[in-house]
């Protein structure tokens, strides 16, 4: 089939307006790469718009690789993207595998149960004094027990695992599978894309904790990595919001803007590495259990 | 569909709050008192306080070993960065888990306040007489922080003077023959200069960045924020002609390009780049901060100077300059502490406020952290890798230094003496807020939606969105509007209170 001129106009503009975008959504990305590596003195001169740096130094990346809060932090955050994410994902088909097997009793209230936590959340306060009543301020299990599973995950789970036939599991049953069994070896390698999805889901949640770090843990080198970003990066608009917002912010003291980008090229990078290696499992994980084929 | 962190609620409600507080404050659990402190040992005192640095410091900081060597106490500091403190402080405060030692943002704190009524907090005044570095603080500074005349909190003082000031590059001034100006008239003429020279050869080059821009509107009305103090009465001068006067200023200014015309949106960063970039002449913030932002730029090109003004004067008034509150938050001690304890705490903090511990928490150690060179304290590399200085240990402890303002880290001695003698000029001319410390039932309701309408309409105006005949029109509804009358009633109210009581 030979491609009439207007389909070839059609492609033209097409991947002319493809292109467009995807420099104006990498070019972010590239600049904030860039600055990382360029000196505090030229970002200074060219008024911050530097698209190739005349001096490429490692400078920025030696400071905050020799600051400790960085580091440890970084480690905090990989601790929990890590041990959370596995703990998440264990519990979290658990819960939805039994609510997806017909024999369980109390399925329908157990459901019931699961959405009101979705529907209602009660607010920092009531949190705060659980986390402390536990005993939990200032671990770092605060950051992973109370947000351990979440109930749109379950019920998006459990639809997946209905669609796996009742009558694997009693061929299992036949061959003498208790329940932990089946779980373990039938179902859990049968979803693995779901498992990839909805880990993906969980760890980038886990590596971007914030707010809970700030209300729960005391030691700052407890703290995970984006509550010391969000220090080191945060930039109020102090025209419009008067005496108040000036006072805030007239006593702090932020590292230079060069210092900023390799914080957030270190910070970004291992979610950027891990994306494209798990595409592919992506929109087959998310997508199955919604059609039935 | 993310998973579901707990979602920040800007505002607490009082009333959730309230019934909470009564259930915690009685079951919360209390710090118990290490029984060390009978046999001579450190007295174990735990604090929660900010820090406005990349790092806070940590268990074994040098710094805070000589603390706590000095005073014989154990510190146990929860630092939490400023910008999120004001969460963590609520949570806290609601949940009646309180430690030892607590910094709060202010006095009007609506949740602090409701404790206070409540007995949660000592009652320092009868106290506090007895710490003679306490009272060296100006009594202005304890007046603000008083709640029904008494000192529930202790500020954490900062300098009356040398707050937020307009600097110029003195330097563009010289080579376009410009005396430094005094009015508001003389500024406009400045900034036009500016633009239309070019001095550093940028295009576009801006009079002025409008960073913290609030002090302009002052140097019209008169007053540092919203109130001013008119025989024994507070005005809202939002409904005065003076604001009027001032937005049609600031108009003209954007009319003419003399401010970067996206200012309402600009970042904090984005402020800077265009004044250390040569692109304004003009910008406002402390004297000590203009110096720190403005430390690269000089060091690159030393005929660089960023003057601070002394004062400004708009046509027919008096010159302007801003009295800052005094102090940067406050810190308070829970009555679960017991009274030995907590003299012990005002003594801790009143080292703080002496000579030798104020010279400690702000500059660290002599030798390690800063060298004495003709009368200045030069901080070393060592100090800013242990988080010496007003970010963290100041952010509690604090000698009240009037000249706090006027001298940063790099600063050449000619330009400390030359800020110290522009801080003196202002002194006795600068106009304090009066409004400072004072509570409106009815604006803690619903003042955040008049504050949001009034700048939104602001910008407006300023950016020839709206005429400034829609600005009289919405000062005329305002006059009519009970709810907006009620907050001034209240403010009045409070104020006069306040002068009788205390």
């Amino acid at each position: 089939m030979k491609e009439s001129s207007g389909d070839r106009l059609f492609n033209i503009a097409n991947i002319t307006i493809l292109v467009i975008i995807g420099i104006v959504t990498l070019f972010p990305l590239y600049y904030v790469f860039v600055v990382s590596f360029a000196t505090p003195y030229e970002y200074v001169e060219k008024n911050g718009f530097i698209l190739f740096p005349t001096e490429w130094t490692l400078a920025s990346y030696k400071y905050l690789l020799t600051t400790s809060a960085f580091m440890k932090s970084t480690g905090v955050s990989a601790f929990l993207a890590t041990v959370g994410t596995a703990l998440s994902l264990v519990v979290t088909a658990g819960i939805a595998f039994g609510l997806s097997r017909k024999r369980l009793r109390g399925r329908k209230i157990i459901l019931m149960l699961i959405l009101f936590t979705i529907l209602f959340n009660p607010g920092i306060i009531p949190q705060y004094i659980l986390v402390r009543d536990l005993g939990l301020i200032n671990s770092v299990w605060s950051l992973i027990l109370p947000v351990l599973s979440s109930g749109w995950y379950v019920i998006l789970m459990k639809s997946f695992f209905d669609n796996i036939p009742t009558e694997l599991e009693e061929a299992a049953t036949i061959d003498g599978c208790n329940d932990l069994g089946i779980f373990f070896r039938i179902v859990l390698p049968l979803s693995i894309p779901a498992l990839v999805a909805f880990g993906l889901f969980y760890a980038v949640a886990y590596w971007n904790t914030f707010f809970n770090a700030i209300l729960f843990i005391n030691d700052f080198d407890k703290v995970p990595l984006q509550v010391v970003l969000r220090n080191m990066l945060i930039d109020s608009d102090t025209s419009t919001s008067g005496a108040a917002a000036v006072e805030m912010v007239s006593e702090q003291q932020l590292p230079a803007q060069t210092i900023k980008m390799a914080a957030v090229v270190i910070s970004t990078l291992p979610i950027l590495l891990i994306y494209p290696f798990l595409q592919k499992h992506f929109a087959k994980g998310v997508m199955l259990g919604s059609v039935k084929g | 569909m993310s998973h579901k962190e707990i979602s920040i609620k800007h505002g607490f409600k009082s009333v959730l709050i309230g019934g909470l507080l009564l259930s915690t404050l009685l079951t919360g659990c209390t710090t118990d008192s290490s029984s060390s402190e009978a046999d001579g040992g450190p007295v174990k005192i735990s604090i929660m306080s900010d820090f406005t640095i990349a790092q806070p410091p940590s268990e074994d900081n040098p710094v805070l070993l000589e603390l706590e060597k000095r005073t014989n106490t154990d510190l146990d500091i929860t630092w939490v960065s400023g910008p999120d403190y004001i969460d963590r402080l609520n949570v806290v405060l609601s949940s009646g888990d309180l430690p030892d030692l607590i910094k709060i943002d202010d006095v009007t704190n609506p949740v602090f306040q409701q404790l206070v009524e409540q007995g949660a907090f000592w009652d320092l005044t009868p106290y506090v007489e007895e710490y003679e570095n306490l009272m060296n603080y100006p009594e202005v500074i304890w007046k603000n922080t008083s709640i029904d005349g008494k000192n529930f909190v202790i500020p954490v003082a900062r300098p009356l003077d040398g707050f937020v000031t307009p600097s110029i590059r003195k330097d563009w001034l010289d080579e376009l023959g410009l005396e430094v100006p005094q009015t508001t008239d003389e500024l406009y003429e400045v900034l036009k200069a500016f633009k239309e020279n070019k001095p550093d050869g940028e295009d576009p080059t801006y009079g002025y960045t409008m960073r913290a821009d609030y002090w302009l509107q002052s140097v019209f009305t008169g007053a540092r924020d919203k109130w001013k103090e008119v025989d024994g009465e507070l005005v809202d001068v939002t409904l005065e002609p003076e604001m009027r006067e001032a937005l049609l200023y600031k108009h003209k200014l954007y009319n003419e390009g003399l401010i970067p015309p996206d200012y309402a949106v600009m970042k904090e960063t984005q402020f800077w780049d265009l004044a250390t970039g040569g692109r304004a002449g003009l910008t406002a913030e402390t004297i000590e901060a203009t110096w720190r932002w403005t430390y690269d730029q000089w060091k690159r090109e030393s005929s660089v100077d960023w003057l601070p003004l002394t004062a400004l004067s708009a046509p027919n008034r008096e010159p302007y300059a801003e009295q800052f509150r005094g102090y940067i938050g406050c810190i308070a001690i829970p009555k679960s502490v017991p009274e030995e304890k907590m003299k012990k705490i005002l003594s801790l903090v009143d080292y703080g406020a002496s000579e030798e511990g104020g010279t400690l928490t702000l500059y660290g150690i002599e030798g390690t952290h800063y060298n004495e060179e003709d009368g200045f304290k030069v901080a070393t590399e060592q100090a800013v890798k242990d988080s010496v200085g007003v970010g963290a240990f100041g952010k509690m402890f604090m000698k009240f230094d009037p000249y706090m303002y006027a001298y940063a880290p790099g600063m050449p001695k000619e330009k400390f003496d030359r800020n110290k003698q522009i801080i003196d000029q202002k002194e006795p001319i600068s106009e304090p807020d009066p409004a400072i410390g004072l509570v409106s039932e009815t604006h803690l309701k619903m003042g955040a939606d008049y504050t949001k309408k009034i700048d939104d309409l602001k910008i407006q105006v300023i950016m020839g969105k709206q005429p400034i005949e829609a600005w009289d029109k919405y000062v005329e509804e305002l006059k009519q509007d009970a709810t907006y009358q009620k907050i001034i009633e209240e403010m009045n109210a409070a104020y006069k209170a306040r002068e009788e009581s205390y």
